[in-house]
């Protein structure tokens, strides 16, 4: 447990008829920490933020910022948070200023206050010049900002930011990136979720990878690749007998794992430079044809994949 | 501000900033409420131009002709409006078929030459009508005109041959001529009940303002449905606000809406086309209270939906069953039986009775009372059970 954490979920559970979506779930985040919950689609990842900002109503378990309860009703504790959708949540028919003035004052505030907030946030995320526009009339990752905007609105100590770069060009993910990196680096609480490891590793502290509505394993970075050893990754393109070579593979020396996926053979071994004219010899001999081969350092997507014997992107 | 009135402020701002709301609350009511009360309403008055002829030139014909002409500028008691009967002498049947050929009048009641002789000698005699096929009506308003003469006539001939049989002589032709003065002894008038005069802009004024009101208050639902697909619904419940609040400002600022177009084709068709809706009082207790039972309705409709698309064809299929079965399409007075007793089982039924109570024979509040219980009840019945579906579905 940390001492003093801001944010605290415990055994979070939901359910959808049968199907159990969230499944006893359990974190924390400090204060000034960013927290990923990392994942494939479907994981879980949306529900439990979901939960986590009240938003929707948890079958079991307890989720508590700086102490108090968050509930699905008039919670006083949701001022805490600051909610960043995945979608661009917001109305397209009014301006940036006035979607702001909205969200603001069903977060209390108004009058200067509500103003100096929305001048400071417009600045954050370099939108001041077109406050006035109608949110229909942006780029997408002009959106996307005004969308985090009006998450950082009322100051809260939590910034939950769910999967805030899907579907944006890459400069702009980088602008977000960046902007959210700052705002980690003074001091904001933020819990982001996302199915694209090199976005967690660039941008939280700790991380929890959720799947099949479990968090299989939690810590940071070094934390999670020390479980699977100081192995390397070797990342081999297939055509031709995929299955074949990874069985063959298996077989060679110094291999720790082999998972099979889409075109492609992942093979965890003890030095993948020395085994890989093993690999080659093998894919001929299982006839299967290599069409590209990387090695790759340890990282969270090779934890991934040995916690759950699946890729990210799967 | 209260988290109530601030969301339906920002439902009412993206509302009226939305032609097609604009069009489904303000404009369309407005434009069909005049073109059906203009066009069926005109059905209702018909007014005929009829030509006589006086081919006989007789005593007796000439004061037909002079009588119906006088009744030009009649105004029976009671009646609002003039005669709906014009007439206008024309002076050959060659000049009257022209005339009717050419639409100038709708018929023509010509008194053939010999008719007054033929009437004196009690022979047989016919009057001739001229029409165009196409104005049955107009012929048999004409025929009726000449019906009256004819059996003016017959009135005085059974007189004349009374009083012959029994002095065995035929009476003086100054008898006769007195006789024929006389007023009948037996005669019809009509009356209307009361003053009841049905104005048929106000009725389908208010007849289309229904119709599309109830697509208005029904974008309270569908808003609610759209935002939770984008997403914005679960940004505001991600504040302190509670889901109940969010549905009822949602549906107070679409009822807001809902109430300025019903007003506005009230005020539109009272000062732009002189329709008489009745006491301004009755109208607004009866505006508000309509605007409450459709919109409880179409929230109960909308909460059975799961997307927006849904709530669209529900709301459409509803609003048009509703509206038939509540004879907004039928002019007041032209429903059947039948339909009369199942448009009491329609909210819009109820409201269309009182606002014809109110427009037709000025009724007070005291008269509407029942009807607005009525509209209330299905509000308080159809909106409760529709806004705890609709909250419920939000907080799951």
């Amino acid at each position: 447990m940390i001492d003093a954490a801001l944010l605290q979920c415990v055994g979070l559970t939901r359910r959808f008829q049968e199907r159990v979506a969230v499944d006893g779930v359990n974190f924390e985040i400090a204060r000034g920490e960013t927290y990923g919950l990392l994942g494939p689609n479907g994981a879980g990842k949306t529900t439990t933020i979901s939960m986590v900002a009240g938003i929707l109503r948890a079958d079991a378990g307890t989720v508590t910022v700086d102490g108090e309860h968050i509930t699905t009703g008039a919670s006083p504790a949701k001022r805490r948070i600051g909610l960043v959708p995945q979608d661009i949540a917001l109305y397209p028919d009014l301006t940036a200023i006035e979607n702001l003035q909205f969200f603001g004052r069903l977060q209390s505030l108004d009058g200067p206050q509500l103003g100096e907030r929305m001048a400071v946030v417009l600045d954050v995320v370099g939108l001041t010049d077109r406050a006035h526009d109608r949110i229909e009339d942006y780029s997408g990752g002009m959106k996307r900002r005004a969308n985090i905007a009006v998450g950082l609105l009322h100051e809260p100590q939590l910034l939950i930011l769910d999967e805030p770069t899907v579907g944006v060009d890459p400069q702009s993910r980088n602008q977000i990136l960046e902007s959210i990196e700052a705002l980690g680096g003074a001091g904001l609480s933020v819990l982001y979720t996302t199915h694209y490891m090199e976005e967690a590793e660039r941008l939280c502290d700790r991380v929890g990878i959720i799947d099949g509505g479990h968090i299989v394993a939690e810590g940071t970075r070094r934390e999670l690749v020390a479980r699977i050893g100081e192995h390397d990754r070797l990342h081999v393109e297939v055509a031709g007998d995929g299955e074949a070579f990874a069985s063959a593979s298996r077989a060679i020396g110094g291999v720790v794992e082999v998972h099979r996926t889409d075109g492609a053979v992942d093979i965890v071994a003890d030095g993948a430079a020395r085994i890989l004219p093993a690999v080659v010899d093998a894919a001929e001999t299982s006839g299967a044809q290599i069409t590209g081969v990387e090695v790759r350092e340890p990282d969270l997507e090779a934890v991934f994949l040995h916690l759950t014997g699946r890729a990210l992107r799967d | 501000m209260s988290r109530v009135l601030l969301v339906a402020r920002t439902e009412l701002l993206r509302r009226v900033r939305s032609r097609a709301a604009i069009v489904t609350a303000f404009l369309a009511p407005l434009a069909l409420g005049v073109v059906f009360g203009v066009l069926i309403g005109g059905a209702n008055n018909l007014r005929f131009r009829l030509g006589v002829v006086d081919a006989d030139r007789s005593e007796l014909s000439r004061s037909f002709v002079d009588g119906l002409l006088q009744a030009n500028g009649h105004r029976p008691p009671g009646a609002k409006s003039d005669n709906p009967v014009r007439f206008r002498e024309v002076a050959t049947v060659g000049a009257a078929r022209h005339q009717v050929d050419d639409a100038k009048i709708d018929a023509a009641l010509v008194i053939p030459a010999g008719f007054g002789a033929a009437t004196q000698a009690s022979r047989p005699t016919t009057l001739l009508v001229l029409r165009r096929p196409e104005q049955p009506v107009s012929g048999q308003v004409a025929q009726a005109v000449g019906g009256g003469l004819a059996s003016g006539v017959e009135r005085v001939d059974l007189s004349v041959q009374t009083v012959s049989s029994l002095q065995g002589r035929a009476p003086s032709p100054e008898v006769i001529a007195a006789a024929r003065s006389l007023d009948a002894p037996l005669a019809t008038s009509e009356l209307a009940m009361g003053a009841r005069q049905v104005s048929p802009l106000a009725f389908y004024g208010a007849a289309m303002a229904m119709v599309f009101l109830f697509f208005t208050v029904s974008f309270a639902a569908r808003s609610l449905l759209a935002e939770r697909h984008d997403g914005t619904l679960g940004r505001i419940l991600a504040t302190p606000t509670p889901a109940g609040a969010v549905v009822a400002g949602k549906v107070l600022g679409v009822c807001a809406l809902a109430v300025a177009g019903f007003v506005t084709v009230w005020i539109a068709t009272s000062v732009l086309f002189g329709a008489a809706w009745g006491d301004p009082l009755p109208v607004v207790v009866l505006i508000l209270a309509t605007v409450a039972a459709l919109g409880g309705v179409s929230t109960f409709v909308c909460s059975l939906a799961r997307t927006e698309q849904q709530a669209d064809s529900y709301a459409s299929a509803v609003t048009f069953v509703l509206a038939l079965l509540g004879g907004n399409f039928i002019g007041p007075g032209n429903a059947p039986d039948l339909l009369r007793r199942v448009a009491l089982f329609t909210p819009n039924g109820w409201a269309l009775r009182a606002f014809t109570d109110v427009s037709a024979d000025a009724a007070g509040l005291g008269r509407i009372v029942v009807p607005v219980l009525v509209l209330l009840a299905f509000a308080v019945g159809f909106g409760a059970i529709g806004l705890w579906r609709v909250r419920r579905g939000i907080e799951q």
